[in-house]
């Protein structure tokens, strides 16, 4: 793994821990995350070869 | 329609039980081990799913009504397509994970809209713009969102982790 890719892995974790703490570990976090990969999961499996 | 249904249905019963903290544990973890493989491009382990693909009998000189019902009910929702993102089966763990009938349902039929809204977006997109027969590019195109689905399953499971923590 590349630096740049660990930096930015590193920082999608800490994205969604710090997003979470932010809203006082409320659920909201991870449904509004679900639903963003969930749009995500669908346009992108038409590319799946 | 009728993926959004489905996806209800589901909400509703994984919120009839109280699985709500355990799943969230499942998350974070699903969410970080798939996340690390896929955005750190290692291919393996394979991400669970299905290969199982629809019969061309049952959409092939059948009506349009019994198409739509069959696309929008089998492949609309996710459950029973191939799908190379580890990042769909994070999808029921987060609906689990709600803890409460109603905004269960809700964020469940709001999945359900968001797949299936995708999915559509993105079967026009490639009819319009994207020569499906480019095994290569769709190939690259893959990588690109395998990564993508990556970031976002680690930025997922963080949030899982940390509703958890709240929690304790």
């Amino acid at each position: 793994m590349s630096w740049a890719r660990a930096l930015l892995a590193v920082g999608a974790i800490t994205l969604g821990l710090g997003a979470s703490w932010a809203l006082s570990g409320r659920i909201v976090t991870v449904a509004i995350l679900a639903v963003l990969v969930a749009a995500g999961n669908g346009y992108s499996k038409a590319y799946s070869p | 329609m009728p993926a959004i249904a489905i996806w209800i249905t589901l909400g509703l019963l994984v919120n009839l039980l109280p699985l709500s903290a355990i799943t969230l544990v499942f998350m974070a973890g699903y969410g970080v081990f798939y996340g690390v493989l896929e955005s750190g491009g290692v291919a393996r382990p394979a991400p669970p799913g299905s290969r199982w693909q629809v019969p061309s009998e049952w959409v092939r000189g059948v009506s349009r009504r019994r198409r739509f019902l069959v696309w929008g009910s089998l492949l609309g929702p996710g459950f029973a397509t191939r799908n190379p993102y580890a990042g769909f089966w994070l999808l029921p763990l987060a609906v689990a994970a709600v803890g409460n009938i109603g905004y269960g349902v809700l964020l469940a039929a709001a999945i359900g809209a968001a797949h299936s809204t995708g999915r559509a977006l993105g079967l026009l997109r490639d009819v319009q713009h994207v020569d499906v027969n480019s095994y290569l590019q769709s190939t690259l195109r893959s990588m690109y969102w395998r990564k993508a689905d990556g970031f976002a399953l680690l930025a997922a499971g963080g949030a899982a982790a940390m509703t958890y923590a709240h929690r304790l």
